[in-house]
Protein backbone atom coordinates (compact mmCIF):
# COMPACT_ATOMS: atom_id res chain seq x y z
CA UNK A 1 0.00 0.00 0.00
CA UNK A 2 2.96 2.46 0.91
CA UNK A 3 4.48 1.66 -2.00
CA UNK A 4 1.41 2.42 -4.02
CA UNK A 5 0.88 5.60 -2.33
CA UNK A 6 4.55 6.62 -3.60
CA UNK A 7 4.42 5.87 -6.63
CA UNK A 8 0.58 7.54 -7.22
CA UNK A 9 2.75 10.41 -5.70
CA UNK A 10 5.57 10.48 -8.22
CA UNK A 11 3.49 10.56 -11.06
CA UNK A 12 1.28 13.20 -9.65
CA UNK A 13 4.87 15.86 -9.36
CA UNK A 14 5.54 15.04 -12.45
CA UNK A 15 2.67 15.99 -13.94
CA UNK A 16 2.93 18.99 -12.11
CA UNK A 17 6.33 19.59 -13.17
CA UNK A 18 5.39 19.12 -16.96
CA UNK A 19 1.78 20.70 -16.96
CA UNK A 20 1.89 23.43 -14.18
CA UNK A 21 3.82 26.83 -14.66
CA UNK A 22 4.33 27.91 -11.34
CA UNK A 23 3.53 31.68 -10.59
CA UNK A 24 6.83 33.50 -9.66
CA UNK A 25 6.15 35.27 -6.33
CA UNK A 26 9.53 37.76 -7.50
CA UNK A 27 7.54 40.38 -9.26
CA UNK A 28 5.60 41.08 -5.86
CA UNK A 29 8.72 41.47 -4.10
CA UNK A 30 10.56 43.83 -6.41
CA UNK A 31 7.84 45.85 -7.56
CA UNK A 32 7.54 48.56 -5.17
CA UNK A 33 4.23 48.38 -2.83
CA UNK A 34 1.36 51.57 -3.27
CA UNK A 35 1.81 52.68 0.52
CA UNK A 36 5.13 53.51 1.18
CA UNK A 37 4.51 54.86 4.80
CA UNK A 38 2.79 57.96 5.89
CA UNK A 39 2.75 61.19 3.93
CA UNK A 40 5.58 59.62 1.62
CA UNK A 41 3.27 58.21 -0.99
CA UNK A 42 3.90 59.05 -4.54
CA UNK A 43 1.67 59.33 -7.66
CA UNK A 44 2.27 59.71 -10.90
CA UNK A 45 0.38 60.60 -14.04
CA UNK A 46 1.96 58.38 -17.24
CA UNK A 47 0.73 61.33 -19.77
CA UNK A 48 2.87 64.06 -18.12
CA UNK A 49 5.90 62.22 -17.97
CA UNK A 50 8.08 63.20 -21.49
CA UNK A 51 10.40 60.10 -21.77
CA UNK A 52 7.61 57.48 -22.03
CA UNK A 53 6.62 58.40 -25.21
CA UNK A 54 3.35 59.86 -27.15
CA UNK A 55 0.18 59.22 -25.33
CA UNK A 56 -3.58 60.22 -25.53
CA UNK A 57 -4.77 62.83 -23.21
CA UNK A 58 -7.80 62.97 -24.53
CA UNK A 59 -11.18 62.06 -27.71
CA UNK A 60 -14.18 63.62 -29.02
CA UNK A 61 -15.80 62.61 -31.92
CA UNK A 62 -13.49 64.56 -34.46
CA UNK A 63 -10.29 63.11 -33.28
CA UNK A 64 -7.87 63.11 -30.47
CA UNK A 65 -5.50 65.48 -27.72
CA UNK A 66 -1.94 63.75 -27.85
CA UNK A 67 0.14 64.25 -24.80
CA UNK A 68 2.38 66.47 -26.72
CA UNK A 69 -0.25 69.28 -27.03
CA UNK A 70 -1.15 68.42 -30.51
CA UNK A 71 -4.61 67.64 -31.41
CA UNK A 72 -4.77 64.79 -34.13
CA UNK A 73 -8.64 64.89 -36.30
CA UNK A 74 -9.51 61.90 -37.79
CA UNK A 75 -9.24 58.05 -37.09
CA UNK A 76 -5.25 57.82 -36.17
CA UNK A 77 -3.04 54.80 -35.89
CA UNK A 78 -0.24 55.75 -33.13
CA UNK A 79 3.18 54.10 -32.63
CA UNK A 80 5.30 54.54 -29.68
CA UNK A 81 6.82 57.82 -30.63
CA UNK A 82 5.13 58.23 -34.20
CA UNK A 83 1.59 59.10 -35.32
CA UNK A 84 0.25 58.41 -38.72
CA UNK A 85 -3.55 59.56 -39.97
CA UNK A 86 -5.32 56.03 -40.90
CA UNK A 87 -7.66 56.13 -44.11
CA UNK A 88 -10.57 54.54 -43.16
CA UNK A 89 -14.19 55.47 -42.26
CA UNK A 90 -15.82 53.79 -40.30
CA UNK A 91 -15.47 50.57 -39.09
CA UNK A 92 -17.18 48.63 -41.65
CA UNK A 93 -14.17 49.98 -43.76
CA UNK A 94 -11.39 48.22 -41.76
CA UNK A 95 -10.16 45.32 -43.86
CA UNK A 96 -6.87 43.09 -44.28
CA UNK A 97 -6.17 45.83 -46.79
CA UNK A 98 -6.61 48.86 -44.02
CA UNK A 99 -3.75 47.09 -41.53
CA UNK A 100 -1.48 45.96 -43.92
CA UNK A 101 1.31 48.21 -42.59
CA UNK A 102 1.26 46.32 -39.83
CA UNK A 103 2.08 42.92 -41.53
CA UNK A 104 5.14 44.04 -43.15
CA UNK A 105 6.65 45.94 -39.63
CA UNK A 106 10.45 44.29 -38.97
CA UNK A 107 10.01 43.75 -35.86
CA UNK A 108 6.78 42.57 -35.76
CA UNK A 109 4.80 44.65 -33.29
CA UNK A 110 4.46 43.36 -29.64
CA UNK A 111 0.21 43.97 -29.94
CA UNK A 112 -1.79 46.27 -31.67
CA UNK A 113 -4.73 48.09 -29.72
CA UNK A 114 -7.68 48.18 -32.24
CA UNK A 115 -10.16 51.01 -31.25
CA UNK A 116 -13.51 50.57 -32.86
CA UNK A 117 -15.32 53.73 -32.06
CA UNK A 118 -18.26 52.80 -30.18
CA UNK A 119 -18.82 49.13 -28.41
CA UNK A 120 -19.59 46.72 -30.83
CA UNK A 121 -22.73 45.08 -30.51
CA UNK A 122 -22.03 41.36 -32.44
CA UNK A 123 -19.33 39.69 -33.13
CA UNK A 124 -19.10 39.88 -36.94
CA UNK A 125 -16.15 42.09 -37.14
CA UNK A 126 -14.31 39.44 -35.55
CA UNK A 127 -15.86 36.78 -37.71
CA UNK A 128 -14.22 39.27 -40.28
CA UNK A 129 -10.76 39.97 -38.71
CA UNK A 130 -9.69 36.97 -36.89
CA UNK A 131 -8.69 34.71 -40.14
CA UNK A 132 -6.47 38.10 -41.08
CA UNK A 133 -4.84 37.53 -37.40
CA UNK A 134 -4.12 34.01 -37.32
CA UNK A 135 -2.47 34.16 -40.97
CA UNK A 136 -0.02 37.37 -39.87
CA UNK A 137 0.08 35.93 -36.18
CA UNK A 138 -0.63 39.21 -35.32
CA UNK A 139 -1.77 39.93 -31.89
CA UNK A 140 -4.70 41.92 -31.86
CA UNK A 141 -6.83 43.95 -29.05
CA UNK A 142 -10.17 44.86 -30.23
CA UNK A 143 -11.70 47.54 -27.70
CA UNK A 144 -13.85 50.56 -27.71
CA UNK A 145 -11.80 53.42 -28.37
CA UNK A 146 -12.26 54.92 -24.73
CA UNK A 147 -10.53 51.73 -23.66
CA UNK A 148 -8.38 51.86 -26.22
CA UNK A 149 -7.02 55.02 -25.89
CA UNK A 150 -6.29 53.67 -22.01
CA UNK A 151 -4.64 50.51 -22.76
CA UNK A 152 -2.18 52.15 -25.68
CA UNK A 153 -1.19 54.73 -22.87
CA UNK A 154 -0.53 51.91 -20.20
CA UNK A 155 1.20 49.80 -22.73
CA UNK A 156 3.33 52.47 -24.36
CA UNK A 157 4.50 53.22 -20.68
CA UNK A 158 5.82 50.02 -20.28
CA UNK A 159 8.20 49.90 -22.94
CA UNK A 160 6.51 47.68 -25.28
CA UNK A 161 6.52 47.96 -29.33
CA UNK A 162 2.20 48.86 -29.71
CA UNK A 163 0.54 50.50 -32.18
CA UNK A 164 -2.80 51.72 -31.67
CA UNK A 165 -5.53 51.93 -34.67
CA UNK A 166 -8.08 54.55 -33.35
CA UNK A 167 -11.55 55.05 -34.62
CA UNK A 168 -12.86 58.31 -32.84
CA UNK A 169 -15.82 57.34 -31.33
CA UNK A 170 -19.59 58.30 -32.28
CA UNK A 171 -20.98 58.75 -28.75
CA UNK A 172 -19.18 60.29 -25.97
CA UNK A 173 -20.63 59.95 -22.41
CA UNK A 174 -19.34 63.67 -20.86
CA UNK A 175 -19.09 64.05 -17.20
CA UNK A 176 -19.20 67.53 -15.18
CA UNK A 177 -15.34 66.68 -14.85
CA UNK A 178 -14.61 67.04 -18.28
CA UNK A 179 -16.57 70.05 -19.08
CA UNK A 180 -14.62 71.71 -16.38
CA UNK A 181 -11.35 70.44 -17.52
CA UNK A 182 -11.95 71.50 -20.80
CA UNK A 183 -13.45 75.00 -19.70
CA UNK A 184 -9.69 75.13 -17.49
CA UNK A 185 -8.07 74.69 -20.96
CA UNK A 186 -9.14 77.05 -22.82
CA UNK A 187 -9.31 79.59 -20.31
CA UNK A 188 -13.43 80.69 -20.06
CA UNK A 189 -14.22 78.95 -16.66
CA UNK A 190 -15.60 82.11 -15.87
CA UNK A 191 -17.27 83.31 -19.03
CA UNK A 192 -20.97 82.45 -19.38
CA UNK A 193 -22.38 80.75 -22.92
CA UNK B 1 8.21 42.47 44.85
CA UNK B 2 11.12 43.20 43.24
CA UNK B 3 9.39 45.82 41.56
CA UNK B 4 7.97 47.17 45.40
CA UNK B 5 11.20 47.55 46.61
CA UNK B 6 12.46 48.97 43.66
CA UNK B 7 10.14 51.48 43.64
CA UNK B 8 11.21 52.27 46.85
CA UNK B 9 15.16 52.75 46.74
CA UNK B 10 14.41 54.59 43.81
CA UNK B 11 14.74 58.43 45.20
CA UNK B 12 17.31 57.08 47.60
CA UNK B 13 19.44 55.97 44.77
CA UNK B 14 19.42 58.66 42.59
CA UNK B 15 19.30 61.22 45.13
CA UNK B 16 21.71 64.17 44.31
CA UNK B 17 22.63 61.75 41.31
CA UNK B 18 23.47 64.80 38.41
CA UNK B 19 25.84 66.35 40.76
CA UNK B 20 27.28 63.78 42.09
CA UNK B 21 28.33 62.62 38.14
CA UNK B 22 29.83 65.92 37.24
CA UNK B 23 31.88 65.47 39.91
CA UNK B 24 33.17 62.13 38.70
CA UNK B 25 33.75 63.47 35.13
CA UNK B 26 35.13 66.95 36.11
CA UNK B 27 38.32 65.13 37.17
CA UNK B 28 41.40 66.16 35.33
CA UNK B 29 41.85 62.60 35.76
CA UNK B 30 39.82 59.60 35.51
CA UNK B 31 40.75 57.07 38.25
CA UNK B 32 41.76 53.79 36.93
CA UNK B 33 39.46 50.57 37.85
CA UNK B 34 41.27 48.27 40.32
CA UNK B 35 42.87 45.54 39.29
CA UNK B 36 42.87 41.78 39.67
CA UNK B 37 44.38 40.90 42.80
CA UNK B 38 46.64 38.16 40.53
CA UNK B 39 47.47 41.32 38.24
CA UNK B 40 48.90 43.36 41.36
CA UNK B 41 51.01 40.77 42.62
CA UNK B 42 52.51 40.20 39.12
CA UNK B 43 52.98 44.06 38.76
CA UNK B 44 54.59 43.93 42.01
CA UNK B 45 57.00 41.14 41.33
CA UNK B 46 58.12 42.54 37.89
CA UNK B 47 58.94 45.86 39.77
CA UNK B 48 61.14 44.42 42.18
CA UNK B 49 62.90 41.97 39.94
CA UNK B 50 63.64 44.68 37.17
CA UNK B 51 63.30 47.73 38.47
CA UNK B 52 64.90 49.46 35.85
CA UNK B 53 63.32 47.97 32.69
CA UNK B 54 60.12 48.40 34.37
CA UNK B 55 60.36 52.43 35.06
CA UNK B 56 61.95 52.20 31.32
CA UNK B 57 58.75 50.77 29.78
CA UNK B 58 56.77 53.78 31.74
CA UNK B 59 58.49 56.18 30.31
CA UNK B 60 58.12 57.73 26.74
CA UNK B 61 60.31 56.25 23.79
CA UNK B 62 61.37 59.15 21.78
CA UNK B 63 62.84 56.28 19.07
CA UNK B 64 59.57 54.72 18.51
CA UNK B 65 57.08 57.59 18.40
CA UNK B 66 59.02 58.47 15.12
CA UNK B 67 58.49 55.50 13.99
CA UNK B 68 55.09 55.54 14.49
CA UNK B 69 54.79 59.28 12.78
CA UNK B 70 57.13 58.46 9.93
CA UNK B 71 54.29 56.06 8.64
CA UNK B 72 51.93 56.61 5.99
CA UNK B 73 49.50 54.31 4.15
CA UNK B 74 48.23 54.87 0.36
CA UNK B 75 46.11 52.53 -0.97
CA UNK B 76 45.14 52.99 -4.50
CA UNK B 77 41.94 51.06 -6.47
CA UNK B 78 43.27 48.59 -8.95
CA UNK B 79 42.73 49.87 -12.60
CA UNK B 80 39.32 48.02 -14.27
CA UNK B 81 40.76 45.97 -16.70
CA UNK B 82 38.19 44.70 -19.57
CA UNK B 83 37.29 40.79 -19.74
CA UNK B 84 39.24 38.68 -21.27
CA UNK B 85 38.25 38.25 -24.57
CA UNK B 86 35.43 35.97 -25.62
CA UNK B 87 36.02 32.43 -27.25
CA UNK B 88 34.21 34.38 -30.20
CA UNK B 89 34.94 37.31 -31.80
CA UNK B 90 31.24 37.61 -33.87
CA UNK B 91 29.90 37.79 -30.56
CA UNK B 92 32.29 39.82 -27.99
CA UNK B 93 31.61 40.17 -24.55
CA UNK B 94 30.40 43.64 -23.16
CA UNK B 95 32.08 46.03 -22.26
CA UNK B 96 30.25 49.22 -21.96
CA UNK B 97 28.37 49.61 -18.98
CA UNK B 98 26.59 52.84 -19.68
CA UNK B 99 23.01 53.14 -19.87
CA UNK B 100 21.38 52.46 -23.24
CA UNK B 101 20.61 55.52 -25.43
CA UNK B 102 16.73 56.39 -26.04
CA UNK B 103 15.80 55.18 -29.39
CA UNK B 104 14.41 57.73 -31.78
CA UNK B 105 10.75 55.37 -32.63
CA UNK B 106 10.61 53.81 -28.89
CA UNK B 107 12.58 50.30 -29.99
CA UNK B 108 15.27 48.87 -30.96
CA UNK B 109 15.97 49.43 -34.75
CA UNK B 110 17.63 45.76 -36.07
CA UNK B 111 20.68 46.09 -38.46
CA UNK B 112 19.07 43.35 -40.56
CA UNK B 113 15.49 43.50 -42.36
CA UNK B 114 14.43 40.51 -44.40
CA UNK B 115 12.72 41.00 -47.77
CA UNK B 116 9.66 41.86 -47.37
CA UNK B 117 9.60 43.79 -44.30
CA UNK B 118 9.92 47.35 -43.62
CA UNK B 119 11.33 49.38 -40.34
CA UNK B 120 8.95 51.94 -39.38
CA UNK B 121 11.57 54.48 -39.93
CA UNK B 122 11.51 53.41 -43.73
CA UNK B 123 8.23 53.03 -43.75
CA UNK B 124 7.62 56.49 -42.18
CA UNK B 125 10.09 57.58 -44.70
CA UNK B 126 8.24 56.71 -47.93
CA UNK B 127 4.80 57.24 -47.17
CA UNK B 128 6.29 60.46 -46.52
CA UNK B 129 7.68 60.61 -50.18
CA UNK B 130 5.27 59.59 -51.81
CA UNK B 131 2.34 62.00 -50.07
CA UNK B 132 4.61 64.78 -51.04
CA UNK B 133 6.20 63.95 -54.30
CA UNK B 134 3.88 61.22 -55.82
CA UNK B 135 5.38 61.00 -58.97
CA UNK B 136 8.95 61.32 -58.05
CA UNK B 137 8.34 58.51 -55.65
CA UNK B 138 5.79 56.15 -57.42
CA UNK B 139 4.60 52.57 -56.07
CA UNK B 140 6.96 50.71 -58.13
CA UNK B 141 9.88 52.61 -56.78
CA UNK B 142 9.09 51.94 -53.42
CA UNK B 143 8.39 48.36 -53.60
CA UNK B 144 12.06 48.46 -56.01
CA UNK B 145 14.08 49.94 -53.02
CA UNK B 146 12.38 48.57 -49.91
CA UNK B 147 11.97 45.28 -51.42
CA UNK B 148 8.24 45.01 -50.75
CA UNK B 149 5.28 43.88 -52.85
CA UNK B 150 3.86 46.19 -54.88
CA UNK B 151 0.36 45.43 -53.99
CA UNK B 152 1.32 45.86 -50.23
CA UNK B 153 2.63 48.98 -50.84
CA UNK B 154 -0.17 50.34 -52.65
CA UNK B 155 -2.12 49.67 -49.91
CA UNK B 156 0.39 51.14 -47.24
CA UNK B 157 0.30 54.61 -48.88
CA UNK B 158 -3.42 54.36 -49.87
CA UNK B 159 -4.56 53.75 -46.14
CA UNK B 160 -1.63 55.28 -44.73
CA UNK B 161 -0.49 59.18 -44.45
CA UNK B 162 1.48 61.74 -42.75
CA UNK B 163 0.08 64.74 -40.93
CA UNK B 164 -0.10 68.24 -41.87
CA UNK B 165 0.77 70.02 -39.24
CA UNK B 166 -1.55 73.36 -38.85
CA UNK B 167 -0.83 76.15 -36.52
CA UNK B 168 -3.64 79.01 -36.15
CA UNK B 169 -1.90 82.28 -36.54
CA UNK B 170 -4.52 84.01 -34.78
CA UNK B 171 -4.44 82.92 -30.95
CA UNK B 172 -6.12 85.71 -29.01
CA UNK B 173 -9.71 83.88 -30.46
CA UNK B 174 -10.50 82.00 -27.62
CA UNK B 175 -11.63 78.11 -28.56
CA UNK B 176 -14.79 77.12 -27.36
CA UNK B 177 -15.90 73.75 -26.49
CA UNK B 178 -17.24 71.80 -28.76
CA UNK B 179 -19.30 69.06 -27.36
CA UNK B 180 -23.13 69.62 -25.31
CA UNK B 181 -23.14 72.90 -22.93
CA UNK B 182 -25.77 71.77 -20.80
CA UNK B 183 -24.27 68.41 -18.69
CA UNK B 184 -26.27 65.34 -19.05
CA UNK B 185 -27.82 65.33 -15.70
CA UNK B 186 -30.65 63.04 -14.56
CA UNK B 187 -33.51 63.93 -12.54
CA UNK B 188 -35.46 61.27 -10.61
CA UNK B 189 -38.20 61.81 -9.06
CA UNK B 190 -39.53 60.02 -6.39
CA UNK B 191 -43.67 58.79 -6.03
CA UNK B 192 -44.50 59.58 -2.48
CA UNK B 193 -47.14 57.55 -1.18
CA UNK B 194 -50.09 59.43 -0.03
CA UNK B 195 -53.06 59.55 2.36
CA UNK B 196 -56.43 59.09 0.57
CA UNK B 197 -58.74 61.84 1.16
CA UNK B 198 -61.99 61.90 2.65
CA UNK B 199 -61.30 59.35 4.90
CA UNK B 200 -60.90 59.28 8.59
Amino acid sequence: MLTFCKTIQKITNKILQQNVRWLSVTASRVAPKSYQGDGKTTLNILNTEADLGLMINGISSVGFRLNNDMTVLGPMVIFPRSVLAWNVGSIDDITPETLSLFTVLEPKLDIIVLGVGDKLEDYSFYKKILPFMKKHRLNLEVLPTEQACATFNFLNSEGRYVAGALLPPQTLQTTDDDLLKTKLRYQNLYELD
Amino acid sequence: MGKAISVMSRPLRDFNLESRAHKVISKEKPTAAPKYKSDELTYERMMKENPSAFQESLAKDTGLDKHLKDVYVTSHDPLPQPPAASSSAERPLPLDRTAVPESEFGFREPSKVPYGRVTLRNALKFIGRHQTKPIEYPISRIAEEYKLSEETVQNIVKYFKIYEVYIPTEHKVKAKFAGPVVTRKQVFTHKKKELPEGKD
